[in-house]
């Protein structure tokens, strides 16, 4: 047996495990509720950390340290209080959360801003994913009927919610997603297109919550779009306007 | 119901009692908090060859914990204050 045959089976040893976890986690979620999906996450992010300090391999630690965060961020997002705060504010915390820790996680590759995607390459394509933002969020908005985040409010919360929405929710989906979580498992599985599918099933996995198999569907389906733009040359700029599109979208609809 | 990526966890938040599981993960989380950051300093005064990888790593779930419990501790003080 080859030496990199072996580093192969590793890797994907422990994409599959904590992959496994990480969904599993999320069934239970949905079916026991979150408090028992956000121990299993919190168990899963101490042991994978935990792995991804003693590895020597580059490419199975950085994902593991992904996914690590992916399941700390689920945990996160129940300690903090949701029921002290109003819907937006609490939405913001947890993001803001994501953010900093998904910020932090760049550094673990080689070179942080490509990972992150910050560099204008394709310009038209960016725009292009901002327009489709819009119906993105029109579909999701009549799958979902989501309640408001706000209740009533002026100019002025309108403001907030696209502030919280574009600025935090959809930066830190994309560059968690589209940024840490795509590259890594790029690495790991040596393909755009299986780098691609992984992606979008974790990230639909994460809101198996909502009970809604269309919403979920729609996810995928957008989260592999957004990985394919990605790999085309959009950057997080992009990614982050047609992701924002869709939220704000859903959001003004829901008022 | 709201919809962005923390969706599902809300959705549950609502139908649990808060304050058990708040205090269970949350006793989970301020246990992982202290083992990363002695563990962290441990790496800082060895300083041995692939430390300062083990370093990077572990400040990817400080940043957000580090955020995280001034926000939850200044939330749940404004509550009480309320």
């Amino acid at each position: 047996v080859s030496a990199s045959s072996v580093v192969s089976r590793a890797r994907i040893g422990g994409l599959t495990a904590y992959t496994v976890v990480l969904i599993g986690a999320e069934i239970i979620g949905a079916v026991r509720g979150a408090p028992a999906a956000a121990i299993v996450d919190g168990v899963m992010a101490a042991i994978a950390i935990g792995q991804a300090m003693r590895t020597t391999d580059p490419a199975l630690r950085r994902l593991v340290a992904v996914l690590a965060l992916i399941a700390l961020s689920r945990t996160l997002s129940v300690v903090l209080p949701y029921r002290g705060l109003p819907p937006l504010a609490w939405n913001a915390a947890v993001n803001a959360t994501v953010l900093a820790g998904a910020a932090v996680g760049t550094r673990l590759f080689e070179d942080p801003v490509r990972t992150a995607n910050l560099r204008l390459r394709r310009p038209r394509v960016d725009v292009l994913l901002a327009a489709l933002g819009l119906p993105l969020g029109l579909v999701g908005s009549v799958v979902l009927h989501p309640s408001p985040l706000v209740q009533g409010g002026g100019a002025g919360a309108i403001v907030a919610e696209v502030v919280v929405l574009l600025g935090l929710a959809a930066v830190a989906e994309e560059l968690l997603f589209r940024g840490l979580l795509l590259s890594a498992s790029r690495d790991v599985l040596t393909s755009n297109r299986e780098a691609t599918l992984y992606g979008a099933g974790v990230a639909a996995a994460l809101y198996l919550g909502t009970a809604s198999l269309g919403y979920i569907a729609l996810m995928a389906l957008a989260a592999a779009g957004l990985a394919e733009a990605r790999w085309r040359g959009a950057s997080l700029w992009g990614l982050t306007a047609c992701r924002g599109a869709a939220l704000v979208v859903m959001a003004l609809l829901a008022r | 119901m709201t919809w962005t990526i923390t969706a599902g966890v809300a959705a549950s938040t609502r139908a649990n009692s808060f304050a058990a599981l708040s205090s269970t993960v949350g006793a989970i989380l301020i246990g992982l908090l202290v083992v990363l950051l002695l563990l962290r300093e441990l790496r800082r005064i060895r300083a041995r060859p692939g430390d300062r990888e083990a370093g990077e790593v572990i400040d990817v779930l400080l940043a957000p914990l580090l955020l995280a419990y001034p926000l939850i501790v200044v939330v749940r003080l404004l509550l009480l204050l309320q």
